[in-house]
């Protein structure tokens, strides 16, 4: 039985070497394989040189290293596959939300349908097969860990994204727990592991500062609450209808103050105008101060006062359902109906036209919707500045009657 | 891009066995305990009087593969002065080897029938 030494070993194992083979299994294989064919043409009565130049010869002058080839392409035929349909999939959902980013800036149709498909294909084929691979690939634990946390945190982020453009519900929820699953367990995770890797630092860091500035310069342009200017001006307006209110009402008040010894004062139509003004005015009051309720339930009546008039930010951030307005006594469709009545009253009365600015889409939607988290402040707008035209109508009225009186 | 010494070397036609050799492999190894490369060549051009002969081009790639897929493990064994790898069936190899070689016999039943059609028998089944 021939036994190579150790010093022709390492040489068949620099000739392995030096064809190209870097697969340290598959060297070993080769390497044993051609001792093997060496010591069996040394027992036939070879010398070492010719047989292993008659060994190496056999395989051909790329044998060997076609032998490497073949093996890592049986080994990653799968994966070959899987990378091409995960770039391929990763390609067409960038750019269908690229697309349908154009599209929604543009207000053109059918940006919905290609956020929906490129976020759908995003994160359920290229997520999926993304992970399959990495697993395949073998990668280190703790780095296939981190890419199972940044594929789920990027999954959430991108539905709540989805859900919120799309106006769906649970669209915050997914996105903050998105987002806080990327800033403080992947991010951590991901710069700690590779900061360790040398030959990777400068990458990790170019990355990570480029996708948090990146990140955050982008999100100061989108600020997610309408701007302060625009909050105050919505609260100006809603505290003017409110004095507007209040003055009409005083006006009215003192008219019907000056006429109260008149004869007129006993018109029967006079009566009804001033009662059905007056029940609107009241009416309308108590719906703001229920919506207000069913936002802030544990307040007393005083404070819901102070909220309505001085604190209105506390309602107009708020939403809430609208079925505080539909109570079965003096609700919005009884309010509606009674300012119907008012102004057809008006019109008997005075013969002209009484011209209201109603709009009638958002109260029938007040009456009807099932919506359960609508923004209240809007509703309350509405109801005060109703009010706020019958008063004025009824100023109107009034004077009408001073006239005739003097 | 693979030419024909990839494939098993050997005095039949390489399209005949090249769908064969994993099931040559897992039979040869079922066999036995485990087997390193070179014994597994040696041992098929002996049953097979050197009708067909393993290259190492097409029986590396293919041990490899059947590892990968968790149907062989193998040992490591430092003998005459370098390390040789020892090729053994996992269980799942082992049902795996059954079944292949269940298969290629049926296989063979099957492509027997076909050759051993008499032209008179063709006549009639027409």
């Amino acid at each position: 039985m021939v036994n190579l030494t150790e010093q022709h070993i390492s040489e068949i194992e620099l000739l392995v070497e030096a064809r190209g083979v870097e697969m340290k299994e598959l060297s070993y294989d080769l390497v044993d394989h051609i001792c093997c064919m060496i010591e069996d043409k040394m027992e036939s009565g070879k010398n070492y040189a010719s047989a292993l130049e008659e060994s190496m010869s056999s395989f051909g002058k790329k044998g060997i290293r076609q032998i490497q080839e073949e093996t890592t392409f049986l080994l990653t035929k799968n994966i070959l596959a899987m990378r091409k349909t995960m770039h391929i999939t990763g390609i067409t959902s960038a750019i269908l939300l690229l697309l349908a980013t154009i599209f929604k800036i543009q207000h053109w149709p059918g940006a919905g349908v290609m956020y929906v498909l490129g976020a759908a294909s995003l994160c359920l084929i290229f997520m999926p097969i993304f992970l399959t691979v990495r697993v395949k690939e073998k990668i280190s634990k703790p780095r296939l860990w981190i890419n199972i946390i940044g594929t789920l945190s990027a999954f959430v982020l991108c539905f709540g994204i989805l859900f919120k453009i799309m106006h769906w519900p649970g669209a915050n929820i997914l996105m903050s727990s998105g987002g806080l699953l990327i800033i403080f367990i992947y991010l951590p995770l991901y710069i700690f592991n590779y900061y360790k890797n040398k030959e990777l630092r400068t990458n990790t860091v170019i990355t990570t500062v480029v996708a948090i500035a990146g990140a955050s310069m982008l999100f100061s342009l989108v600020s997610l609450r309408s701007s302060h200017v625009v909050r105050t001006s919505i609260l100006n307006i809603q505290y003017y209808i409110n004095d507007d209110i209040e003055s009409s009402n005083n006006t009215n008040n003192n008219l019907i103050a000056l006429m109260e010894k008149d004869s007129i004062s006993n018109d029967v139509n006079f009566q009804k105008a001033n009662e059905m003004a007056q029940t609107i005015n009241a009416t309308s009051a108590e719906l703001n101060i229920a919506i207000a309720k069913s936002l802030h339930q544990d307040l007393t009546g005083e404070e819901i006062q102070h909220i309505l008039k001085e604190d209105f930010t506390l309602i107009s951030d708020a939403k809430g359902d609208l079925t505080s307005l539909r109570k079965k006594e003096n609700g919005l469709a009884d309010l509606v109906i009674l300012v119907d009545d008012y102004q057809t009253t008006y019109e008997k009365i005075t013969g002209t036209k009484a011209s209201l600015a109603l709009n009638h889409d958002n109260l029938n939607y007040y009456i009807k919707n099932e919506n359960t988290g609508f923004p209240l402040g809007i509703v309350i707008h509405d109801i005060s500045l109703l009010n706020l035209q019958i008063q004025r109508l009824h100023t109107g009225l009034l004077q009408y009657y001073k006239g005739k009186v003097s | 891009m693979y030419k024909k010494t990839m494939y098993i070397c050997t005095m039949y036609s390489k399209e005949l066995l090249k769908g064969t050799l994993k099931t040559i492999i897992l039979k040869m190894l079922s066999e036995s305990d485990s087997m390193y490369g070179y014994q597994i060549t040696q041992k098929v051009k002996e049953i097979t009087e050197g009708k067909i002969v393993l290259t190492e081009g097409a029986l590396y790639p293919a041990l490899h593969k059947l590892e990968a897929d968790g149907l062989l493990t193998t040992k490591k064994q430092t003998v005459g002065n370098r390390v040789r790898k020892y090729y053994s069936l996992t269980k799942t190899g082992n049902s795996d080897a059954k079944e292949k070689v269940e298969e290629l016999k049926e296989f063979m039943e099957t492509l027997k029938a076909i050759i051993n059609l008499t032209p008179q028998k063709l006549a009639w089944s027409i």
